[in-house]
C-alpha cells in the first residue's frame, strides 16, 4: 500500500516539473562556483580540457564528413567556451585536432591533407598535429 | 643486514617476483541520484559523473531534452548546496571498454546538441534579416546589422567607414607591422575584396534542403546568408579598425579598483601585448571565414592592455552581453550577507586569476579570458552593491562581444517580390529545422525524460540488453535499479546544505526544525511558504505537513490582499506551500528549502569534496 501510495505521489512530483532547473538557482553563487573551479585548477588541467574538446569535436566532425569551412567554424565555437578566440594561435589546438582525426580512425594518407589545409607551412603546428595523432589510441 | 633480515628481504623478492599482477582497476562511472525538491526537477534527477565531469539532461524552455555538461564542483554546489538535496552516488563497475564508450557517446550528444542550437540560431538570424529586407521592400541598403566586437570602438548607427576617435599606438604598431611586411595597399586591397564578397551575398538565397538533424551525426551544413554577412561585416570592421587605429570608446573598459600593477606584472603585460600583436598579424592571413570577430577582439584586448600600462591598472574591456540574466535577490534580510560573501569571492577568484595570468611565466589567451571574466565579475558586484540590485549572472568565462550596429552594408538591392520569397523561405527553414530536432530530442514524461535517456545511454554502451519497465522512468525508482543491475563498487551521499549545518544533537534538530528558527537556511525569493522541514522528520511528518498546509492556505488567503502590491508572491508562495505539503500528508517528503548564497568557506568546502570525490 505504501510503496503504491509512493509510486503514485512520485509520478505526481514527476509531473510536477521534471528534469528543468529552476532560473533562480542560475545564480550568483553557481557563478562563483565556476569561478572557484576556473580560478582553482592549474593551466595544466585546463589546457588538457581544451585539448580533450578539441579531439572530440575533431572525431565526431570528421566522421560526419563535412566541409573544412564548416570545421573551423564549430571550432571556434569549442574554442571560444575555453576562452579561447584566436584558436590558431594556440598549439593545443592543433594537437586536439590530430588526436580527433586518429580517434576517427582517419587514415594515414587523409591525416597529410588535413595536415596540410590547417597547418600550411607552419612546421610547430604539423608537429603538434602529427604528435596529437600518434599519441591516441584508434577507437 | 641480519639472516633473519635477509631472509625477509629475500622472502619478499622471491613473492613479488612470483605473485600474479594486481588487476588493473576496472573501469567505473557514478550514478547521481539527486533527492526530489521543490521547483525544477521536483521529482528529483539524475546525472553520470566521469572522472570530473557530469552529464545530465535538462528539460529546456523550448521543449527538448539537451545534454548539459558540468564539473563536478558545479554540480555538487548547484544541487547539494543552493538547491540543498541530498545526492546520492552509486559507482558501478564497468568493462573498461564500456566507460570509454560510455563517455564518447555522452560527448557525442552534447557536441551535436550545441551544434543544432547554433544551426537554429543561424537560421532565426537569415528570419530577421529578411524580414528586415521585406519591411525595405528590396532596399538593401535600408538594414542595419550588429557586428560583434564592434562596440568597443564604433557606437551604433554608424555608417560604412568607421566614425571613430583618438588613436592606440599599439593597434597602429600591427597595422605599420603589417603594411611593412605586406606592403601599404594591402589593407586597402583587403578591404575591396570584402566589400566585393557583401555585394556578392546572394541575398535572394535561402539555406536549401535544410539537413535535418541525424541523432548520432554531426550535423554539417553549408552557412546561412546570415552568418556570411556577420562573417563579412566583422572583418571589415576589424580591417577599417586595424587601418584606422582608433582608440577604445570611453565607455568600452571596466576598472575593478584592483591594486595596481606590479614590476613584474607590468613586464608579463607587455610581454603579452607583444605576444598578441604577433598573433594578430598571423590572424590577418588566415584563411578562417570566421576571423573577423577574432581580430576586433584582439585588436580591442591589445587597446585595453595598452591602456592598463598607462595608467598602471588592470583595465579590460566589458564582457557583459546586453541579455545578460539578473536572478533574484535573496530576502531582504539575507542581503548584507548575500553580498558580503559574493563580494569576497569575487576578490579572491580575481586575485587567482590575476597570478595565474600575470605571474613570471607567459600569460596565454584563456589565461587572459579568465582573467578578464574575473574582473567584469567583480566590478559588476561592486556596481549591483552600489544600487541595492542583483548583479548579472552568465557562464563562465564571460568573452567580450558588445556590438556595433552597423548600416550602409553594401548589399545589393533585390526586388521586393525576392524579398518576400526569401523571407517566406527562412521562415518555413527555421519552422522545420525546429520540428526535425523536436521528433528526436522533444521531452516526454515517462518515455523521454533525463533518466531514461541516461539509462539508455549507460545500458547502450555496457552492452546491458534487458528492456526497463516504465516505472524505472521515475528518478529514485531508476537509482535502486541500477544497483540491482550493476556490481555497485562504492556509495557516498552528498550532504545537502542543511544536513551538512546540522549537528547530531536534539538541539540541533529542533532548531533546524523549522524555517523560523534553523541556521542552515537561507531561502531565495522562490521558496514556498512552509513552517516545518520535514525531509528529517519522519514519525512527526503527517503533522508537520498539516501544519505547513494551514501555513501555505494562510500565506495564500494574505496573498490575494498583497497581490497589488507584491505582483502576486505571496500568493504564489501560498499555493506552492500547499502543493509541495500535502504529500507530507502521506510520510512523502519532496520540498527541502533553497539556498540564496554560500559562504566562500562553503564553497571551497564542496570544491574540495568533489576533488576527493573524483579522485577516489
Amino acid at each position: 500500500m505504501r510503496s503504491t501510495l509512493v509510486a503514485a505521489l512520485g509520478g505526481i512530483a514527476l509531473t510536477i516539473a521534471s528534469c528543468s532547473i529552476s532560473d533562480s538557482i542560475k545564480s550568483s553563487s553557481e557563478s562563483s562556483a565556476s569561478s572557484s573551479g576556473s580560478s582553482s585548477s592549474s593551466s595544466a588541467s585546463q589546457r588538457e580540457s581544451y585539448t580533450s574538446d578539441v579531439r572530440d569535436y575533431t572525431a565526431a566532425y570528421a566522421k560526419s564528413g563535412g566541409q573544412f569551412e564548416g570545421f573551423t567554424r564549430g571550432l571556434s565555437s569549442i574554442a571560444s567556451k575555453h576562452g579561447v578566440s584566436n584558436w590558431e594561435d594556440d598549439l593545443d589546438t592543433y594537437t586536439g585536432i590530430g588526436a580527433g582525426l586518429k580517434k576517427a580512425n582517419i587514415p594515414a594518407a587523409q591525416f597529410e591533407v588535413w595536415k596540410q589545409n590547417l597547418a600550411g607551412s607552419d612546421a610547430s603546428k604539423a608537429a603538434a598535429m602529427q604528435k596529437g595523432y600518434n599519441d591516441q589510441q584508434p577507437q | 643486514m641480519t639472516a633473519a633480515g635477509t631472509r625477509r628481504a629475500i622472502a619478499a623478492l622471491v613473492l613479488a617476483l612470483f605473485s600474479a599482477p594486481a588487476p588493473a582497476p576496472a573501469a567505473t562511472v557514478d550514478y547521481l541520484y539527486v533527492e526530489a525538491n521543490e521547483g525544477g526537477s521536483a521529482g528529483g534527477h539524475v546525472a553520470l559523473g566521469l572522472g570530473d565531469e557530469v552529464f545530465h539532461l535538462q528539460h529546456e524552455n523550448d521543449g527538448l531534452l539537451q545534454m548539459h555538461r558540468d564539473t563536478r564542483l558545479v554540480f555538487r554546489t548547484r544541487y547539494a548546496l543552493l538547491e540543498n538535496r541530498p545526492v546520492h552516488v552509486a559507482r558501478l563497475q564497468l568493462p573498461d571498454d564500456a566507460a570509454t564508450a560510455l563517455r564518447d557517446a555522452l560527448m557525442r550528444r552534447w557536441l551535436i546538441e550545441g551544434a543544432e542550437r547554433d544551426r537554429v540560431a543561424a537560421l532565426d538570424a537569415d528570419v530577421a534579416l529578411y524580414a528586415s529586407l521585406d519591411a525595405a521592400s528590396g532596399d538593401a541598403g535600408a538594414l542595419a546589422w550588429p557586428v560583434r566586437a564592434g562596440g568597443y570602438f564604433l557606437s551604433d548607427a554608424v555608417g560604412a567607414e568607421t566614425s571613430t576617435s583618438g588613436h592606440s599606438r599599439a593597434i597602429a604598431a600591427v597595422r605599420d607591422a603589417l603594411l611593412a611586411a605586406h606592403g601599404a595597399d594591402l589593407l586597402d586591397a583587403d578591404l575591396a575584396a570584402t566589400d566585393a564578397a557583401l555585394a556578392a551575398l546572394p541575398l535572394g538565397a535561402v539555406a536549401s534542403g535544410t539537413v535535418a538533424p541525424a541523432p548520432d551525426s554531426y550535423p554539417a551544413f553549408a552557412p546561412t546568408v546570415s552568418t556570411r554577412l556577420s562573417e563579412l561585416l566583422e572583418l571589415r570592421t576589424a580591417l577599417q579598425v586595424l587601418r584606422a587605429a582608433p582608440s577604445l570608446r570611453a565607455d568600452a573598459l571596466v576598472d575593478a579598483a584592483v591594486p595596481p600593477l606590479t614590476t613584474t606584472e607590468v613586464a608579463v603585460l607587455h610581454a603579452f601585448a607583444q605576444q598578441s600583436q604577433t598573433a594578430l598579424l598571423a590572424l590577418v592571413a588566415s584563411a578562417r571565414a570566421d576571423m573577423g570577430y577574432a581580430l576586433l577582439l584582439g585588436l580591442a584586448r591589445l587597446a585595453a592592455v595598452e591602456a592598463s600600462l598607462q595608467v598602471n591598472r588592470l583595465l579590460v574591456l566589458d564582457a557583459w552581453p546586453a541579455d545578460a540574466p539578473t536572478p533574484a535577490l535573496p530576502a531582504a534580510d539575507e542581503r548584507p550577507a548575500y553580498f558580503a560573501a559574493l563580494r569576497e569571492q569575487t576578490a579572491l577568484f580575481s586575485a587567482r586569476q590575476r597570478v595565474k595570468c600575470l605571474s613570471a611565466d607567459a600569460c596565454r589567451e584563456p589565461d587572459y579570458t579568465r582573467l578578464e571574466s574575473a574582473l567584469n565579475r567583480s566590478a559588476e558586484l561592486t556596481r549591483a552593491e552600489g544600487l541595492g540590485s542583483a548583479p548579472r549572472s552568465g557562464a563562465e568565462p564571460l568573452v567580450p562581444a558588445r556590438p556595433a550596429v552597423r548600416r550602409d552594408l553594401g548589399l545589393c538591392r533585390v526586388s521586393a517580390d525576392s524579398a518576400a520569397t526569401a523571407l517566406q523561405a527562412a521562415r518555413t527553414a527555421a519552422t522545420d529545422y525546429r520540428r526535425s530536432r523536436a521528433r528526436h530530442e522533444n521531452y516526454e514524461l515517462l518515455t523521454r525524460n533525463c533518466v531514461t535517456e541516461l539509462l539508455a545511454q549507460l545500458d547502450d554502451a555496457a552492452r546491458h540488453d534487458a528492456p526497463r519497465p516504465p516505472w524505472e522512468a521515475i528518478p529514485f525508482v531508476s537509482a535502486t535499479a541500477v544497483a540491482d543491475d550493476y556490481p555497485v563498487i562504492a556509495r557516498e551521499t552528498w550532504p545537502s546544505f542543511r544536513q551538512r549545518a546540522q549537528q547530531p544533537t536534539w538541539g540541533s534538530w529542533l532548531t533546524e526544525a523549522t524555517t523560523l528558527t534553523a541556521r542552515g537556511y537561507r531561502p531565495t525569493a522562490r521558496d514556498s511558504t512552509f513552517l516545518f522541514f520535514t525531509d528529517s522528520a519522519v514519525a512527526p511528518r503527517p503533522l508537520f505537513g498539516a501544519a505547513n498546509v494551514a501555513v501555505g492556505l494562510a500565506g495564500g488567503t494574505l496573498g490575494l490582499v498583497t497581490w497589488p502590491v507584491d505582483g502576486g508572491r505571496r500568493l504564489r508562495g501560498g499555493l506552492l506551500g500547499v502543493l509541495y505539503s500535502a504529500p507530507e500528508l502521506v510520510f512523502v517528503n519532496l520540498r527541502k528549502g533553497t539556498t540564496a548564497y554560500l559562504t566562500t568557506a562553503e564553497l571551497e568546502g564542496a570544491g574540495d569534496d568533489a576533488v576527493a570525490c573524483a579522485a577516489r
